[in-house]
């Protein structure tokens, strides 16, 4: 399985990086929304864990753009924020249109509950 | 009792002060949860250096509250610009390198009266903006921290051969010198909080913050007064 990481935080990315090795899940990491799809371009990913604040674009930017390429479509998107559902807000229904899977809030949402929601994804537990 | 500037002021710092101490905590903590599953001192050494960045944070915080309630006026000295470089190169270096960066000074020194933290702080920003452009070119290159002396100021800059500035760059780093809050916490510096004292910064270094090219480098940099004293605090 390969994940697509997008996270501006260099740091935290790559402990999420390091904690997805260890379960033999590829992953990739991007910094940028517009690293984020050239990444996607170079390495087609299973399912993309993305945080919505970022300083270029922001996530929602992201998921629009990721989701306009027809081959990308039904990727799915774990979004993985400092957001709570309070600040998200209860627009379940873009959710459910452009197969945004879930959302953790990172703050409470271990890496352990992380990995979990990934695989559970692809029912791999 | 508060007015509504104030409870707004107080309103807008707590906000900002939660935001962005949530980011060191987050990472700490899945640093620590990595750490559990797979103990390794590189895990360690990562969280005592988040852990400073908080406290960092938290002193820059309290040092702004206290500054815009005129408890504490942040000091201005006498000193050489030359040294204030050397270590803020120092403590970039190693940052650098990991991102296959050198860090070349060329430093005419020079001695301001200024807030030397805040002065430090802004080279601090400034230098990791232009490394942080440098460092997504794929090949080795160098950035370059530079202080040259005219008749009645200093300017110091920020340069590298490998990019280039754009509008949206001096932006940025306005917005970012005026979210330094006096400390060299790079957990504060992607925000861009503009706080009250942290605007004095912005102001006054952040008006003289310019696009610099020289020979075939580009990068960042603002003018220090030789002669007028830059006061960074309320008194």
């Amino acid at each position: 399985m390969r994940v697509l990481i997008v996270e501006p935080s260099k740091d935290l990315a790559g402990v999420i990086s390091d904690s997805f090795s260890q379960e033999n899940i590829i992953a990739d990491v991007a910094h940028t929304a517009q690293a984020g799809i050239a990444h996607a371009d170079k390495n087609k990913p299973d399912i993309v864990v993305l945080e919505l604040l970022m300083s270029d674009h922001n996530g929602l930017e992201f998921i629009h753009e990721f989701k306009s390429y027809q081959d990308w479509f039904d990727i799915p998107i774990l979004i993985y924020s400092d957001l709570s559902s309070e600040e998200l807000g209860k627009a379940v229904g873009w959710r459910e249109d452009m197969n945004i899977i879930g959302h953790l809030y990172k703050p409470t949402a271990s890496l352990k509950e992380l990995k979990g929601y990934v695989k559970s994804a692809f029912n791999e537990d | 009792m508060l007015n509504r500037a104030n409870k707004n002021y107080n309103s807008d710092v707590l906000d900002s002060l939660a935001r962005e101490l949530k980011r060191p905590l987050v990472l700490m903590s899945k640093q620590a949860e990595l750490n559990q599953s797979a103990p390794d001192k590189k895990h360690m050494e990562l969280i005592r250096r988040t852990a400073e960045k908080a406290l960092r944070l938290i002193d820059s915080y309290l040092l702004t509250a206290q500054s815009e309630y005129g408890q504490q006026l942040l000091p201005v000295e006498s000193f050489g610009i030359g040294s204030v470089i050397y270590n803020v190169a120092e403590e970039i270096r190693p940052m650098a390198k990991q991102a296959n960066i050198d860090v070349v000074l060329n430093v005419k020194d020079a001695l301001v009266e200024a807030n030397k933290e805040g002065v430090r702080a802004a080279i601090w920003c400034l230098s990791e903006m232009v490394l942080e452009h440098a460092s997504s070119e794929p090949e080795k290159t160098a950035i370059e921290i530079n202080a040259r002396k005219s008749t009645d100021s200093v300017r110091i800059s920020v340069l590298s051969k490998t990019i280039k500035v754009k509008n949206s760059d001096i932006k940025k780093a306005q917005r970012n010198l005026g979210g330094t809050h006096m400390a060299l916490s790079s957990a504060s510096s992607e925000s861009g909080v503009r706080l009250a004292v942290a605007g004095l910064l912005g102001e006054s270094l952040g008006t003289s913050l310019k696009a610099v090219r020289e020979d075939n480098k580009q990068g960042l940099g603002f003018d220090l007064s030789l002669s007028s004293q830059l006061q960074l605090g309320i008194g």
